[in-house]
């Protein structure tokens, strides 16, 4: 959701789901971002719910926390750390919930909520679901993926440019 | 917006690998459609006036609703209005 905010696509969310979940400890992640005014205005409108765990749901987000902290794929050991995106895996596995999808860049944390059978998709794989829905074009993929890099976050520029390129041909093709 | 978003933590390694962002794509849009087919709806896509979208905003949040939600049920409750059941019925199968 940080790229969503950072790229003020906070309405294409919207194009695809009807509703957001998020535990209640992603907040204080958000605010940590600077998020807390934006995360704020959805819930106020309803698009956006927070949801408390319980004791046995938190338990096992704190196992899955470790689980992330374990692989080799992330450097940042501190299993606290990775303790929202743990919450939002139990969240996603609640039965009324229908399977949702979940919204990761984290490689770690994909692969962890990939293993325990959840639904992942990440930032690009929703801007190119909009594309291929022709609400954005190609051009505009990169540049909302640039934007993102602007601020910070460090998608890699051939990623960037791979996707941009895919997205083309595709818009060319017969 | 005036929000200055601060991003991913650095030691956080993210997606790199585009095909991987494609299969996200595909993966996502095929468990849409089977939603679909499941709950037997059809997408819409409209556009309303920004301003009327405010009203409608409001409204949809006092019921506890999405805006896609609210407008699906004003629709869907407005056909008997438009068209009688009988006239209907053989269109609903």
């Amino acid at each position: 959701m940080l790229s969503v905010f950072q790229s003020e696509q906070t309405e294409l969310l919207k194009l695809l789901y009807d509703r957001i979940y998020i535990p209640a400890s992603e907040l204080a992640e958000y605010a940590k971002h600077g998020a807390e005014a934006l995360i704020r205005e959805l819930l106020d409108n309803g698009f956006v719910v927070v949801c408390e765990l319980n004791q046995i749901e938190k338990e096992e987000a704190k196992r899955i926390s470790e689980k992330i902290a374990a692989l080799p794929l992330t450097k940042d050991k501190i299993a606290q750390n990775h303790y929202p995106e743990a919450e939002a895996m139990v969240l996603a596995s609640r039965a009324e919930l229908e399977k949702p999808e979940i919204l990761l860049d984290e490689r770690a944390a994909r692969e962890v909520a990939k293993a325990r059978g959840l639904s992942v998709i990440g930032f690009a794989g929703l801007l190119i679901r909009v594309c291929k829905a022709q609400q954005l074009t190609p051009e505009e993929v990169r540049e909302i993926m640039l934007k993102c890099v602007s601020l910070g976050t460090h998608y890699a520029q051939e990623f960037i440019e791979n996707i941009y390129r895919q997205l083309q041909e595709e818009r060319h093709e017969p | 917006m005036n929000h200055k978003i601060t991003a991913h933590e650095p030691e956080e390694e993210l997606l790199s690998s585009a095909e991987e962002a494609f299969q996200d794509a595909e993966e996502s849009q095929k468990r849409w459609e089977l939603w679909e087919q499941k709950h037997r709806l059809k997408s819409v896509r409209i556009e309303v006036p920004q301003a009327e979208y405010a009203v409608l905003q409001d409204l949809a949040q006092q019921q506890g609703k999405t805006v896609a939600q609210f407008i699906q049920t004003i629709l869907v409750g407005a056909l008997p209005a438009l068209m009688s059941p009988s006239q209907m019925q053989p269109r609903m199968q």
